[in-house]
């Protein structure tokens, strides 16, 4: 079923059913169930989830990096700039990758080659699509390390990665893919791996950079407080799918879906004077084991016997919102909350 | 600047602990180092305790360690009673030859080797790589003197390609054209460089396959996907060039094996080099030469071993110098 | 690396992945089978490894049905000898190996649980061992002493290869010295032998064993080495190495006397390779192997 959507007619990015598999011991899996949403020009996405929910996996889809023994099932469509990422020939692809559309890691101690340094790495995206001389594109390197809030570019960009700090290599992460201007930006966990001090600094540095280039963003997040700071629309993933979708006031004002009232609820908050930390009852179920029907099922409060059975659509709400879950059809049911009965801890 | 310090400060440790040993062995050979030399009876008694006197054998063990310390140090290995001349002279002239015939053995066993190694790596699991894989295991238990032997079999005997032994033919005349003496030293270079290099490519390009297969999965190798480098490029550059240095440790630390080989192959191709002068002198009992010849080669490892360590640091900048010792130990 | 933790190692487990690795039992059949002939051969065999049969008409017979690898420069059985020069190989190595590992379990515990400057000066002298090539020390230390009987050279073999595994044993001691079981056995009041005993040697044990598999294929080789020069194992007791060397003069005319030696050794050593590396395999699954 093809679920219309209330975007602007032109986005940028466009996932459409994008499903993928892998292949392992005990079967086929498919950690990523059909996920679609859109990011329009100039706007930021936050794909957030706990660990296991497919988010990263989903990032990793745009540039077509997933691997044996994963595979990106067919009847999946990535529509960048209204072509398809994932039908298009290798050297397009290639020169998308980087230029048009770049990717920042989480882990830049792993993700960084060690025995190359920093400018020479933010050095190779330039000489890589541009006929630029070894000189020019150090100088563009060495630039853009300033841009990017480091002092003494000319000297960093000699130093190697293990030389560096971690937020530091983290900002040569985001100074290799802001060096050649792309229009979006894919950021998995930027900044996770740092001090939540150091946090805010490069969250700050990617929206000012985004918002100067007017590139689009999607950025991969279990951390509301980052949605909060840096989003304009949200999508809420869990087990493969995407259960939820707003604009971030709205989402935050109002969530519809169990698990993101759940995710909110267990948001420490300064100044509540709760003594628990409330939580989602429950893990997280691993892509071979998800329950059939709705996945969130076994651990939601509102839960009856149809959760059970029928597996819900995503519906379109209006505004820009939709969710995956019974209670739209039948929202009497939100009142009715109970204790989880059979839900292991 | 401070860990080539540090390096050439163990290095001479090493030497020193060695030169320490060697005078232990001297010592402890039971009876006259000039035993074989009492057999000529052109030694008077007289001439004997001469010879005691000049190498301090008549001085207290603490004299004759500190003499031995010093003669080492300006150089001075002793007299070599096989070959009738100073021990640092028989070495001055053989070390050329071990150096030469190892030299070019290194050098196109490791540059085969990394190329066997990274094809295997490319093509993994493929024909290529279970055959080379396949060859390369026997290659690692192949003694050194026995494949001799078979290459000196199949080279010189049955196929009469190849010289039966030595660095150069003896009977060319003097005046002979300069390529045609070239070209005599390579042909009696290959068999026994041919020997080396099938025992040194096989380790390594075990070790280079590993190592690659290793950096393969690495996430710098995603990151420069992502960057849009073309697929062989990233297999260079990221992979590549990062699985090097494992072999680099390699190379270091097999000098010492190396030079031990050396001894047995020199044997079968009679090439006249450090290791045949060591052999021989065993057989002659000539100890001074034999100890020159440990002293000699710990030396040459020591310096090899320092050359492979500057190296490894420049290819892999993590390598501080503490690591480098680290990296010895777990091998 | 995560804390290493106060464990008895997991032989039941180890033993399992070992019988279930094909390459491993191979080998270890192999090595087995080698064993019970070089035992019970000599037992067996029509002809004795030092029996000259007839010094000139049998000098140098071709492989047949009488002689099945031939017979040598001194009319002596081919496989007959090298029947009884496999025991003395394989007997000499895994002797040597074992002095060796003593040794060099031995220097690496203490050098672990010594002092700084104690330390320091033990593990010089283990760089300073690995730094001399072995095959040049050997010779130096033969050249004094014209026949060396076996028990001696078996100890000279070892006293020139104790160093790797000092080193493996100062390095994983090291690791552990720190840990915290090591401590709170310490603040019990536990010396440091009893530490040393119980609770650094299983670990110690596992690639300790990978090590010496390995090592006794260097020493066969080595030993062969150097009987084929003919300083090793001496005639008339027969060793693959003398074996070679005694067919090395007519290499051209009567190879067999020296091919099969030859193949015996590869095969060993081959055997044993592919064995410490399924040791290796079965120590720490899942773990990409170092060499």
């Amino acid at each position: 079923m093809t679920e219309t959507r209330t975007h602007p007619n032109d986005p940028l990015l466009s996932l459409r059913d994008v499903r993928v598999t892998f292949r392992t011991a005990d079967g086929l899996i498919t950690p990523v169930d059909g996920v679609s949403f859109d990011i329009a020009r100039g706007e930021t996405l936050a794909l957030v989830g706990e660990s296991g929910c497919g988010k990263s996996l989903t990032a990793l889809t745009i540039l077509r990096l997933i691997e044996a023994p994963g595979r990106i099932e067919p009847g999946s469509r990535i529509l960048f700039d209204r072509r398809d990422l994932l039908t298009v020939p290798d050297a397009e692809l290639r020169s998308i990758r980087g230029r048009k559309a770049a990717m920042i890691f989480q882990e830049p101690m792993t993700a960084l080659n060690p025995v190359y340094s920093a400018g020479e790495q933010i050095a190779e995206v330039v000489r890589t699509h541009t006929k630029a001389s070894r000189s020019e594109a150090w100088t563009q390197a060495v630039a853009m390390l300033g841009a990017v809030g480091i002092p003494s570019p000319e000297i960093r960009a000699k130093q190697y990665p293990h030389q560096l700090s971690g937020g530091m290599r983290q900002r040569v992460m985001i100074a290799m893919a802001l060096v050649l201007n792309p229009s979006l930006l894919i950021a998995d966990e930027p900044t996770t791996a740092l001090d939540v001090t150091i946090q805010a600094q490069l969250l700050d540095l990617l929206r000012e950079a985004q918002q100067a280039r007017g590139a689009s963003m999607l950025l991969i997040t279990h951390d509301l407080g980052v949605v909060a700071e840096s989003a304009q629309r949200v999508a809420v993933m869990y087990a493969g799918q995407i259960v939820e979708e707003a604009p971030v006031v709205a989402l935050f004002a109002a969530p519809q879906h169990p698990y993101t009232e759940g995710l909110m609820a267990a948001m420490p908050r300064a100044g509540s004077r709760r003594e628990r930390l409330t939580t989602i009852p429950g893990t997280v179920p691993p892509p071979g084991a998800w329950p059939a029907a709705c996945r969130f099922a076994d651990r939601c409060r509102y839960a009856w016997s149809r959760c059970t059975t029928e597996a819900p659509p995503l519906h379109q709400l209006g505004d820009g919102r939709s969710s995956r879950c019974h209670l739209v059809d039948e929202p009497a049911r939100r009142v009715a909350a109970h204790d989880m009965v059979g839900v292991t801890a | 600047m401070h860990a080539l310090i540090q390096r050439l400060w163990h290095g001479l440790v090493v030497v020193a602990i060695v030169a320490t040993a060697t005078f232990v062995l001297v010592r402890l050979a039971p009876g006259d180092p000039f035993a074989a030399a009492l057999e000529n009876a052109r030694l008077t008694p007289a001439i004997r305790a001469q010879w005691r006197a000049a190498y301090g054998l008549d001085g207290s063990v603490g004299t004759q360690y500190l003499h031995w310390i010093s003669s080492l140090a300006r150089g001075d290995l002793g007299f070599s009673t096989s070959t009738n001349q100073p021990v640092s002279r028989a070495i001055a002239q053989a070390l050329p030859n071990t150096m030469l015939l190892m030299g070019t053995s290194v050098v196109i066993a490791f540059v085969l080797g990394t190329m066997l190694g990274a094809l295997q790596a490319s093509r993994r699991g493929g024909v290529a790589d279970r055959g080379i894989g396949f060859v390369t295991l026997i290659g690692t238990a192949l003694p050194d003197f026995w494949l001799a032997l078979v290459v000196l079999l199949a080279g010189a005997s049955w196929w009469r390609l190849f010289p039966v032994g030595g660095v150069a033919d003896l009977l060319l005349p003097i005046g002979a054209p300069w390529h045609t003496v070239l070209l005599d030293h390579l042909r009696h270079l290959v068999l026994p460089v041919c020997t080396l290099v099938t025992l040194l490519v096989a380790p390594v390009a075990r070790l280079q396959r590993i190592a690659l297969l290793d950096r393969l999965g690495a996430e710098w190798i995603r990151t420069a996907t992502a960057k849009g480098v073309a697929p062989r490029a990233v297999f260079r550059r990221h992979a590549w060039r990062t699985a090097l240095g494992p072999v680099v440790t390699l190379a270091g630390l097999a000098l010492p094996a190396l030079f031990g080989g050396a001894v047995f192959i020199e044997h079968v191709f009679a090439w006249p080099g450090m290791g045949q002068l060591a052999a021989s002198a065993v057989a002659a009992r000539d100890y001074h030469l034999v100890v020159g010849c440990v002293l000699v080669g710990t030396v040459m490892v020591v310096a090899g071993s320092m050359l492979a360590d500057t190296l490894l640091e420049r290819l892999d900048p993590r390598v501080a110098h503490d690591e480098i010792m680290a990296a010895r130990s777990a091998a | 690396m995560s804390e290493p933790r106060a464990q008895r190692q997991d032989w039941g487990g180890i033993m399992q992945r070992l019988r279930a690795d094909p390459r491993s039992v191979l080998a270890a059949s192999v090595l087995l089978g080698l064993a019970i002939v070089v035992v019970v051969g000599p037992m067996l065999l029509p002809h004795a490894a030092y029996e000259q049969l007839d010094i000139t008409n049998l000098v140098h017979v071709r492989p047949g049905r009488e002689h099945l690898l031939g017979t040598d420069a001194y009319s002596r059985d081919v496989l007959a000898r090298v029947v009884s020069g496999g025991r003395v190989s394989l007997l000499f190595a895994t002797s040597a190996v074992l002095v060796q590992t003593v040794i060099g379990i031995g220097w690496g515990l203490s050098a672990g649980l010594a002092g700084r400057r104690t330390e320091t000066v033990m593990m010089r002298c283990v760089d300073a061992g690995m730094s001399v090539p072995r095959a040049l020390l050997l010779l130096a230390m033969l050249a004094g002493v014209p026949q060396v009987p076996l028990w001696l050279l078996v100890l000279m073999m070892a006293c020139t290869g104790w160093f790797v595994i000092a080193r493996l044993v100062h390095g994983e001691v090291r690791a552990i010295r720190s840990a915290e079981f090591v401590l709170a056995a310490r603040a019990l009041g536990a010396s440091r032998r009893r530490i040393a005993l119980r609770h650094l040697m299983p670990h110690v044990l596992g690639p300790v064993l990978v090590s010496s598999t390995l090592a006794v294929g260097q020493i066969i080789v080595l030993e062969a080495g150097l009987s084929w020069l003919g300083i090793g194992v001496q005639a008339p007791r027969a060793s693959w190495g003398n074996i070679i060397g005694d067919g090395t003069e007519f290499i051209s005319s009567a190879p067999w006397v020296s091919i099969a030696p030859g193949i015996c050794l590869v095969t060993v050593v081959l055997a044993l390779s592919a064995l410490g590396d399924g040791l290796r395999d079965a120590l720490a699954p899942g773990q990409l192997p170092r060499t």
